[in-house]
Order: structure tokens, then C-alpha cells, then sequence
């Protein structure tokens, strides 16, 4: 017999700013969190709008000043996120045997702060080429003997178990989005199976510099004249960048009754499948897709039918909408009762990288436990001949929903399917 | 309950460039640990480390022709010992329906291949005008995973675990658990790394993390020794094929072992050192027996996590002391990185093919380089040379940095 899983912690970083209020109250009105970027230094023109989390203050939220000064954003913004999430929870981590409390996350990949590295580079530099007799010499003790740390991809979860006193089973997914989501996954699988009682999930990511966004300008993913973040929509012409996620505090069911915690909802169905055809970052066909959501419908043990709510993984990319949106018809197509509200976010938060998936799954729950539906704010611009959904509307509006399904499908060749039940 | 077996094993490692050669030479105490000639290192700190001699790169080239354009030299054994795992667990078909989970630390940046206009740099315009036309400067991390699952056609999940030294100790665990669950049958598990550049070697000795006795070469990986004074980074491969055994006995795979606990801590103490009295890694074992369902006094060999750091070996000596009490004296316990130094993200995967050896051959590896006893590190470290071993139960340490450690339990395999 499986056991439930509940999800009853939730810490959101965005633009929005710190908390999930914050972002549940900008996204019910339908706010974007876009700004002008080309002017920032650390973008050097390589993108037009984006959402840069601009007063993010650290300090505020991490006391511990000797640990703060070795994270880098990324580890920062995961940090915060689970600070809130296990506040949310009300759990005490003291009061639980500590092999019972997981941990598996993602921050992404850390490119490094720009900032460690020039003077390296710069002490390095004979005749213009980096001369490593010069590295060594001189430009190595010049940086900081914590470089490493900023760089090391393992060090955010160390970070988080200091912070918050988390001692149990742990792993560090990466690079994308499709990652993180498998962090909830596998979490998921080992509560139901009783492996677990307790984890935190999810991620959080920043790609607003100049490596990772030269980086994505490569992989076709950005290109520098998107302006608009237009999910399945007719203007949208690419990726619009953001930062931020959300970490998710996944529980057994039963501990979360005994212990009278708040519900947002419950984890019903992961499915996952693996992309061997495609030679780009996004899909070559919708078959990997469809088998994906499928994958988590049987898993969730529900028909298609019973999904009142998507909340698609489209991020304006064209190739990825229009694949993921043939999907969608796939599976859903003969449905013999009305078709699920399709729910494209990301017009209103742009993709937070490998911090996506985890973000979208908590507005999945936000969703559920307020019975309120977020905005389509982009449905003018909806081809609604090529993707003729039932969008939800231009305004956030109280509906029963029962059963919500988020999507994973952003790059890499991890695709993920979450199916979320209203606890009641 | 599904049990789990391995019936496949592949590895590259500064002792051999598959799992004959490295047998043979770490049985014999043979060390891999050199003068670093992949870079110019003589104005740096440390200057030795354990390489990987003779990539067949022309080979690897027509098997594959994607690595042509692939400048990340972990890529390139990291694809060997996958390649040599797969052929070693015929898989043929099968192989569409494993799972990949591979252990990784990071993307490098190559500093030492970079050319600059002039000395005074922008970094940021930089990177964006150079990364735009040398667009394989940087690997991404997941291109090996990618190359494999094209290859193959690979459709069952797959994972990259960044968790740094725990890291290929935990994708076998992960994969162990998720097929003894019964999630799937087969996984293909293990990880790949390289330290061995400017920015790796240069960072972890500024941390003061590795050995700086230079003139010692390969004597300066003294695991539980008292002179010890840090670890020697290594690089190379290990991955292990994980099998239901259902699975396996149907199509008449050789079984080399079986894998029966798994389990993973965190200190959540320091970044910087591990937690002092060993509770940390203390779980990590008692978790992986708890998951094992057996008691400590059935573990007959301990390959321990070993860096040679005084810190380390130290609180590894005291969890095993906590754990098996007097049992603890009589437990032979070796470290692989005595003569490999330090792997990373590919240390657990290698070390557990290392301590295979005892099924194999009835035969333990030693630590070498033991000369001075550590009143503090007082256990059988299996010093020097090998040891003729007939035990059952193997349990592997991986305590990593940052506090990450992770347990698994291996055993004789018996119908």
C-alpha cells in the first residue's frame, strides 16, 4: 500500500519579490514581472526584457553572515526559498528523526560570479593569452580562497542543511528545469513508498549574466529582439530570461493529519520520459510528450478526464509551444467531457531556467488550495486556429478545480508531468 | 522484495584505462599519482595529481563521431567506461529501456585556452564576444548524458546528480532503490570527472584541501597515515550496469555482486570541514545497514572514503568506531585513493568497482603509503599489500565535501 503525499510547505522567490504572497498576489492580478534589461551591466546587450529580482536583499533573510558570504545567487535565491518553504511547514526539524527528512534540489548550473574570475584572467595575462606560470605566480592568490565554493554545484544543499538543520538523504539535480522537477519526483516516489516521510524539493536559478546568457543566445533558446513573453501567442519570438523558483516541502500524508498541517494539495502522479531523438535543446516531436503526461496520468491512477487545469511548460519558444501544444491535443483530444483550462504562466513570470518547474508546480497547489484560476494575460496575441485550448481568462476567476496537471517540457532531454489532486 | 545486482562494470582511472588493468594495478599497491603534464604547473602550489595516460582519442573518434567537436577531456573516459560497461553487460536491446544516472561535479571553464584582445578586460563583453565563437569552450553537463541517450536510444529516465564527491556513491544508491521499488529494471549508473584543470586544481588548493609535498609524488596520498596533509585530485570514470535479478538470471548475465543498502546524510555543520565527532557519517552507515536490514557485525570489509586530509580520515575513523564498537579493530578497511587520489563526482563509483576485487578474486586492494601508524586512526587499513579475503558484506564510504555522505552496502552474490 502506497502512502499519500501531501504538499505543505511553500517558499516562492521571483521577481515578485520574497514569499508566496507576493507572487500569487501579482500573478491573480495579472502582473508581469518583466523590466528593461539591455542597460544592465551583466547583460551586455544580450537580451531586451527580462525579470531581474532588483532589491533582492539576502541579508534580510539569511542571518548567518560567514555562510551568506560563500553563495552565490543562485544558492542565495534556493536558500531563501527554503527558508520560507519550512517556515510555511511549521515543521520543527529538531523534533524528527533526521534520516526521515530529504533533501533533493537544483540550482542550475553555476557558471561562476564574473566578478571572482577577472582578476584571475586579468593577473593571468601575458601577451594577451592566459600564461599559467603567471596563474600560479600571481593571479591565484589574488582570489578569493572561497572561489570554489561559489562554483561547487553540491554547495547550495550543504548551505540549505546549516541553514535549517536538515540531515537526511540528499541530492543535487542539474541542469534544467526537467531536473529539478525530477528532484520532486524521486521524492515523491520514496515518501510514497515509505522510504521518507519528509522532503524539501525543487530549486531555484538565475541566469541574468552574461556567460548563461551568451550561452542560451547559442542554444537557439533567447535571442536578443524578444520582447514579449507569448506562450503559444503569435508575437512571442523566443525565451523571455527570469530568476527565481521555489522550494516545496512534500510530506506523508498521515504525519501532515496527525500533525493538523495546512494542505495545499496533494501529489498524486509523476511521469517522466527521456528525449533520444531530438539533436536540439527543445523536441523534435510530440510523441516523448504526450507519452509523458500520459505516463503521470497512469501513475496518478486518474483518466484524463478528471484534469480540470494545465499549467503548460510553453515558454514562448516557438518550437516548444507548438510541440508541446500538439501534445496536449494529443492526449486530451477525445476527451468526451469539456477539455481542461490551459494556463501558460510563464506570459506573466518569463522562465526561471531550472528554478520552472518547481515554481509552476507551487502555483499548480496555490491553485488548488485557493479554487481560484490565474490569467491567460497574453490571450489576445493566442493563435487561437493553431491552439484552440479552452484558455483561462484575461482575469483570475474563482472556479472548482479538482485535479491540476503541470508540465516540465523546457530544455534538455528530461521531460516531466506532475498531476495534483485538491485536498478537501 | 526485487533484489538488485551488478552485471556490468566499466572503468578509466590514472591505474588503468579498464576494469583488467586497474585490478591488476591496484592489487599490486600500484599508485597513478604523477607530476601533472596536462598544464604548465610549476609555479603552482600543487603540482601532482592522478592522470589519465593515452586517451585513444582516434578510436573514440570513429565509434563516435560527436566527440570530435567535444574539448572536456572527462567526456572522453567518461564515454570509455560507459562504453566498456555496456559491452561487459551485453545489454544489446535492452539497453533502450535502461536507466542513465550519472555523477558529475562540473562545467569548466578552460581559463588556459583563453586569448584576450588586451590586458585590461571587461570580462562580461568578453565572454559574450569569445563564447559566441568558440561555442565548445564551455561543455555543458549534460552533453555526455545526451550522447549516450542518442547513441542508444536510450528512453528510461535520466539523471544528473551534482552532489560532487558523494555524487556516483549516490547514483548507484538512487538506482539501486529505485529498481529494487520496482520503478525499473535496469540502470546504467556511475559518474565521470576531471579536476585536473587550472581553475580545479588552483581552487582546491587555495582552500588548502590537497597535499602540497610535491617531492612525495605518488607517497603523498596517505590515507590514515600519520603525515598525512591532503588530498591529490585524481580524474576517471566508474560505472556500474544495476539489474533486477530476475532480470539478469533470465538472460544468463554474469553477476558480480549484489547491492543490498543505501544510505545518505548531511552534517549540516561547516562548508568548510566535516562535522568533528562523525555523526554525519555515523547515520550514513547506520541508515545504509538499517536499509540492508543487518546489523554492523556482518560487515567483513569497509573501502573507506580515505582522502588522505587529516580531518577527514580522522572523523571517518571515529563514525566507524561509533558504529561497530570493538568490531571496529577487526573490520579490514582500505582506501582506493591512495593510489588514484581523489576522483570527485566519479570517486564512489570507482572505489565500489575497486572493492569488487574481494568477489572477484577473493582479494582486498591496499592502502598504500601507510608508513606511520596515527595513534588517532588505530584501525586495520590493510596497509601496503593486499589481503586474501573471503568475507560477504562490503560497505562503501563516501563522505564528501560540504558534509554530503552517502553508504552503500554490497554483498556476495548467492541464489
Amino acid at each position: 500500500m502506497k502512502s499519500r503525499v501531501a504538499i505543505t510547505g511553500i517558499g516562492l522567490i521571483s521577481p515578485y519579490g520574497v514569499g508566496k504572497e507576493i507572487a500569487w498576489n501579482n500573478l491573480v492580478k495579472g502582473n508581469k514581472c518583466f523590466r528593461r534589461l539591455d542597460s544592465l551591466e551583466q547583460c551586455s546587450n544580450l537580451l531586451t526584457i527580462g525579470g531581474y529580482f532588483e532589491d533582492f536583499q539576502s541579508e534580510q533573510f539569511i542571518e548567518n553572515r560567514k555562510l551568506l558570504k560563500l553563495m552565490n545567487r543562485e544558492a542565495q535565491f534556493a536558500a531563501v526559498a527554503a527558508i520560507q518553504a519550512l517556515e510555511d511547514s511549521k515543521i520543527n526539524t529538531n523534533s524528527i528523526p533526521p534520516e526521515r527528512f530529504g533533501i533533493y534540489i537544483g540550482t542550475g548550473l553555476t557558471t561562476g560570479e564574473l566578478d571572482e574570475l577577472v582578476p584571475i584572467i586579468e593577473n593571468s595575462l601575458v601577451d594577451g593569452r592566459v600564461d599559467m606560470k603567471a596563474f600560479g605566480e600571481k593571479a591565484l592568490f589574488r582570489c578569493s580562497p572561497l572561489l570554489s565554493f561559489k562554483i561547487l554545484t553540491n554547495m547550495p544543499v550543504c548551505y540549505i542543511s546549516i541553514l535549517l538543520n536538515i540531515k537526511g538523504p540528499n541530492m543535487v539535480f542539474n541542469p534544467w528545469s526537467g531536473q529539478v522537477a525530477q528532484s520532486i519526483g524521486e521524492a515523491f516516489k520514496e515518501i510514497q513508498s515509505g522510504e521518507l516521510d519528509y522532503a524539501l524539493v525543487g530549486g531555484a536559478d538565475s541566469k541574468i549574466n552574461s556567460v548563461s546568457l551568451t550561452t542560451l543566445t547559442n542554444l537557439g533558446v533567447i535571442n536578443q529582439s524578444t520582447s514579449l513573453s507569448s506562450p503559444f501567442g503569435s508575437n512571442g519570438n523566443g525565451v523571455v530570461v527570469s530568476e527565481g523558483g521555489a522550494l516545496i516541502i512534500l510530506e506523508n500524508m498521515e504525519s501532515a493529519k496527525k500533525r493538523k498541517a495546512k494542505i495545499y494539495a496533494e501529489l498524486i502522479g509523476y511521469g517522466q520520459t527521456t528525449d533520444c531523438e531530438s539533436l536540439t535543446v527543445y523536441p523534435s516531436s510530440s510523441s516523448i510528450l504526450t507519452k509523458c503526461m500520459e505516463d503521470a496520468i497512469i501513475d496518478a491512477g486518474i483518466s484524463k478526464e478528471d484534469i480540470d487545469y494545465i499549467n503548460p511548460s510553453a515558454n514562448s519558444h516557438p518550437i516548444a509551444d507548438k510541440t508541446e501544444a500538439e501534445a496536449i491535443k494529443e492526449v486530451f483530444s477525445n476527451c468526451n467531457e469539456k477539455h481542461p483550462l490551459i494556463n501558460p504562466t510563464k506570459a506573466m513570470t518569463g522562465d526561471f531556467m531550472a528554478g520552472a518547474s518547481s515554481f509552476e508546480f507551487a502555483i499548480s497547489a496555490l491553485v488548488l488550495k485557493e479554487q481560484m484560476i490565474l490569467p491567460t494575460v497574453n490571450l489576445k496575441d493566442i493563435d487561437k486556429m493553431k491552439y484552440d485550448f479552452r484558455f483561462t481568462s484575461e482575469e483570475a476567476t474563482k472556479d472548482e478545480i479538482n485535479i491540476a496537471m503541470t508540465n516540465s517540457f523546457e530544455m534538455g532531454n528530461t521531460k516531466v508531468s506532475f498531476i495534483l489532486k485538491r485536498f478537501l | 522484495m526485487r533484489r538488485v545486482v551488478i552485471t556490468g562494470i566499466g572503468v578509466v582511472s590514472p591505474a588503468g584505462s579498464n576494469a583488467k588493468e586497474h585490478f591488476k594495478s591496484i592489487l599490486n599497491g600500484k599508485s597513478g599519482i604523477d607530476k601533472i603534464s596536462l598544464f604548465d604547473v610549476s609555479t603552482m602550489l600543487v603540482k601532482i595529481g592522478g592522470e589519465i595516460k593515452n586517451i585513444p582519442f582516434e578510436s573514440l573518434y570513429s565509434d563516435c563521431p560527436e566527440l570530435k567537436t567535444i574539448t572536456d577531456r572527462k567526456i572522453y573516459f567518461g564515454f570509455m567506461a560507459l562504453q566498456e560497461a555496456i559491452h561487459d553487460a551485453r545489454l544489446s536491446d535492452r539497453i533502450k529501456e535502461c536507466g542513465l544516472n550519472l555523477g558529475v561535479s562540473l562545467e569548466v571553464l578552460p581559463i588556459e585556452k583563453l586569448v584576450f584582445p588586451d590586458s585590461k578586460i571587461n570580462l562580461a563583453d568578453f565572454f559574450a564576444g569569445y563564447l559566441k565563437n568558440n561555442q565548445s569552450l564551455q561543455v555543458p553537463l549534460d552533453t555526455l548524458s545526451m550522447l549516450m541517450i542518442r547513441k542508444y536510444k536510450i528512453s528510461g529516465p535520466s539523471y544528473i546528480n551534482c552532489s560532487a564527491c558523494a555524487a556516483s556513491t549516490q547514483t548507484i544508491g538512487h538506482s539501486f532503490r529505485k529498481i529494487r521499488r520496482g520503478d525499473n529494471d535496469i540502470f546504467i549508473c556511475g559518474g565521470y570527472d576531471s579536476m585536473l584543470n587550472p581553475l580545479g586544481l588552483g581552487g582546491f588548493s587555495l582552500l588548502g584541501a590537497l597535499s602540497e609535498k610535491n617531492e612525495l609524488k605518488d607517497k603523498a596520498s596517505r590515507p590514515y597515515d600519520r603525515e598525512r596533509d591532503g588530498a591529490i585530485l585524481g580524474e576517471g570514470a566508474g560505472i556500474i550496469v544495476l539489474e533486477e535479478l530476475d532480470s539478469a538470471l533470465k538472460r544468463g548475465a554474469k553477476i558480480y555482486a549484489e547491492v543490498v543498502g543505501y544510505g545518505s546524510s548531511l552534517d549540516a555543520y561547516r562548508s568548510t570541514d566535516p562535522e568533528p565527532t562523525g555523526a554525519g557519517a555515523e547515520q550514513s552507515i547506520r541508515s545504509a545497514l538499517d536499509d540492508a536490514q543487518i546489523t554492523p557485525q556482518y560487515i567483513d570489509y569497509i573501502n573507506g572514503h580515505g582522502t588522505s586530509t587529516p580531518k577527514n580520515d580522522l572523523v571517518e575513523t571515529k563514525a566507524i568506531k561509533k558504529v561497530f564498537g570493538d568490531q571496529a579493530y577487526n573490520i579490514p578497511i582500505s582506501s582506493t585513493k591512495s593510489m588514484l587520489g581523489h576522483l570527485i563526482a566519479a570517486s564512489g563509483a570507482v572505489e565500489i568497482i575497486s572493492a569488487l576485487t574481494g568477489f572477484l578474486f577473493n582479494k582486498l586492494h591496499p592502502t598504500i603509503n601507510y608508513e606511520y601508524p596515527d595513534p588517532t586512526c588505530d584501525l586495520d587499513y590493510i596497509p601496503n599489500v593486499m589481503r586474501e579475503w573471503d568475507g560477504k558484506y562490503i560497505l562503501k564510504n563516501s563522505f564528501g565535501f560540504g558534509g554530503q555522505n552517502a553508504c552503500l552496502i554490497v554483498k556476495r552474490y548467492e541464489k
